[in-house]
């Protein structure tokens, strides 16, 4: 009775072991057979070698061979009979002969790591604009995604360019040949912030070289949001006594903005991810006011300060920040007011234009 | 009770070698799919020539602007390095900003010394030879259905280029004192280093599609402190003027797609 009991035992045991590798044949690659269909029009996975391709595919009950697929199928190819002994060539694997090379198995495999309601955090340490023309920027952005589904999420991303200026072509124009981009063309990207979504059309794995497998997914994303903007008032100027005097801006307010980009996603691990994107942020430059000045209120301050009076006791509108204006850049004798001139040149012949800021986004990414 | 202590270890003992037996059949098995699915190659390219063409647009034209037709010829001595030959005729010219310069600068006589522009060597024809390396190999379902295989790849190469450039400030036949009938050119051969990043694809055997990054870099050269009140001729194009001691390098970034047949 003892021993039947534990006879029971065994079998409700190996009932569990039953049980438990059958999640396995779920959670492992869906394998199928496909014995009817010629290699070549099917999927490359169904064919472990190119060699192998070429030979008529047989059933796993009418093939065997004598090498696996992954070392000699070249050779099992040009000697089918030569492989008719290896035991291997019958072994089933997920339920399918993947040892054997003669036979079609298509594959659909699951992903390594599911994103479906899960947060991810990334982070861009470097964010460089790669098509400046006229201005550069150099900046560091963050990004949080919520995978609403495996391949669609909210995205909210966010940032600043702490290094944006006018490119040294729009320089050299200006110290050549006395020209340089319209007010609107040259404007600078200080800050954003923006909403969207982001999908991910495509999933793939990469091998390197013949070892390390790699994951990834090509992921398209948009959104729209608001950023700051700036505009370059006096260059960077060397003085004659081999002195940087430096340059200064004027704040051009904020600006409606709308992106759009597409890059590739590195799984690494379950947790983490590395992030190669590029970027268009896209905004609309029209040139009106500086430091909230309006062409008006620059005119009020440029005549009190060729009438040689302080541009702070000019009479302006609410929204102009005269103080931007008078006084002293701290740590230098620049007198702030000398960008009365210059901030009048600017707004004082309107000009506009449409910007696309195009990046390159390197980043990290962490999922939980 | 010592009896039902040995049973429940033998039991335990059987748990564990069924589990641990489950797991490593999933880790095996999961490893052949891997290998199978990823690894193994179908467009393996060891040992194959290919020919193909490219064309080549510059992403980024402030001064010149090129449009580079390229044939090559490659032969994959692995599947992860080839050697190719790259060979072909840019069709370049003077942007509309630059031509606006030219123009506007010839007509303001205030400036009394000029200094021409850099990166203005415009390439024509080129030539290449480099080596491929394309260790990354990977597989991309589009549309669901449709197998994309490719490969990714970093190409690293040297050769000769044909430069022309045309000044922006040195004008060799007046015609008027606000217009300058022809700007003065110059040709060279100058060396060429070109490197690149991309990819390429296959969807069929036999053929493969390319989209890749290329730089082409070389060196720059112009005159600076040209005094304009002299008349520049074809023997003296620069007058008082001196070649930069600061020229540096040009680059020509372009996105270049392609197509090889590969047998």
């Amino acid at each position: 009775m003892t021993s039947f009991r534990d006879s029971l035992l065994l079998a409700a045991l190996l009932g569990a072991g039953v049980v438990q590798a059958a999640p396995l044949a779920a959670d492992a690659p869906v394998l199928t057979v496909a014995q009817a269909t010629p290699a070549a029009a099917d999927d490359d996975e169904e064919d472990p070698t190119p060699g192998a391709k070429t030979t008529p595919t047989t059933t796993t009950t009418t093939t065997t061979t004598t090498t696996p697929a992954k070392t000699n199928a070249p050779a099992a190819t040009a000697a089918p009979a030569a492989a008719s002994s290896d035991p291997d060539a019958q072994k089933l694997v997920s339920g399918a002969p993947l040892y054997n090379p003669h036979v079609a198995v298509h594959i659909v495999e699951q992903k390594a790591y599911s994103d479906a309601r899960k947060v991810e955090v990334v982070l861009y340490p470097v964010q460089m604009q790669v098509n400046g023309k006229f201005t550069q920027h150099f900046g560091t952005m963050g990004s949080v995604v919520y995978h609403l589904q495996e391949n669609f999420g909210l995205q909210i991303t966010g940032g600043g360019n702490w290094y944006n200026v006018e490119s040294g072509f729009n320089g050299e124009l200006v110290d050549k040949f006395r020209v340089e981009a319209q007010a609107a063309t040259s404007l600078l990207w200080t800050w954003g912030v923006m909403g969207g979504v982001e999908v991910t059309p495509l999933y793939g794995k990469f091998a390197f070289f013949e070892g390390t497998l790699a994951h990834f997914s090509f992921v398209v994303n948009g959104g729209l949001g608001a950023g700051g903007t700036r505009h370059q008032l006096k260059p960077e100027s060397q003085r004659s006594d081999g002195t940087i005097s430096q340059a200064t801006y004027g704040d051009t307010g904020a600006r409606f903005m709308g992106t759009l980009g597409a890059g590739f996603r590195l799984q690494l691990g379950e947790r983490f991810a590395f992030r190669l994107e590029v970027r268009d942020v896209v905004y609309t430059a029209r040139m009106e006011r500086v430091n909230g000045c309006n062409v008006d209120d620059l005119r009020a301050m440029d005549t009190k300060l060729r009438s040689g009076q302080d541009p702070g006791t000019a009479v302006v509108s609410g929204s102009c920040d005269r103080d931007s204006f008078t006084g002293t850049i701290p740590d230098t004798d620049i007198k702030r007011s000398n960008d009365v001139p210059l901030a009048l040149n600017l707004v004082k012949i309107p000009s506009s234009d449409v910007l696309n800021n195009i990046g390159l986004y390197l980043g990290i990414s962490f999922l939980f | 009770m010592s009896s039902m202590t040995r049973k429940t270890l033998n039991l335990m003992s059987c748990l564990v070698m069924l589990t641990a037996s489950v797991a490593f059949a999933e880790d095996d098995a999961e490893e052949l799919v891997e290998k199978v699915a990823v690894r193994n190659r179908l467009f393996s390219v060891e040992g194959k020539w290919e020919v193909g063409g490219n064309v080549g647009f510059s992403l980024l034209s402030r001064l010149t602007d090129h449009y580079n037709l390229n044939l090559s010829g490659a032969y994959n001595v692995r599947d992860w390095f080839a050697l190719e030959l790259r060979g072909g005729y840019a069709i370049s010219r003077h942007t509309s900003l630059a031509d606006q310069i030219q123009s506007d600068f010839f007509a303001n006589n205030t400036i009394s010394k000029a200094n021409d522009a850099a990166d203005l060597w415009e390439m024509t024809g080129n030539a290449v030879i480099g080596a491929r390396f394309q260790p990354i190999y990977g597989k991309i379902n589009l549309m669901a259905e449709l197998p994309v295989h490719f490969q990714l790849y970093a190409w690293v190469g040297g050769g000769v280029g044909f430069l022309k450039r045309e000044s922006m400030v040195l004008c060799a036949s007046k015609v008027s004192a606000r217009e300058c009938g022809e700007f003065f050119t110059e040709n060279k051969v100058s060396p060429l280093v070109s490197v690149a990043l991309g990819f390429r694809f296959f969807v069929v055997q036999g053929h493969s599609v390319k989209f890749e990054v290329r730089d082409w870099s070389y060196l720059d050269s112009y005159y600076i402190d040209v005094d304009r009140t002299q008349l520049s001729t074809a023997q003296n194009p620069a007058p008082g003027g001196t070649l930069s001691p600061n020229a540096g390098i040009t680059n020509l970034v372009q996105f270049d797609l392609g197509y090889a047949f590969i047998f």
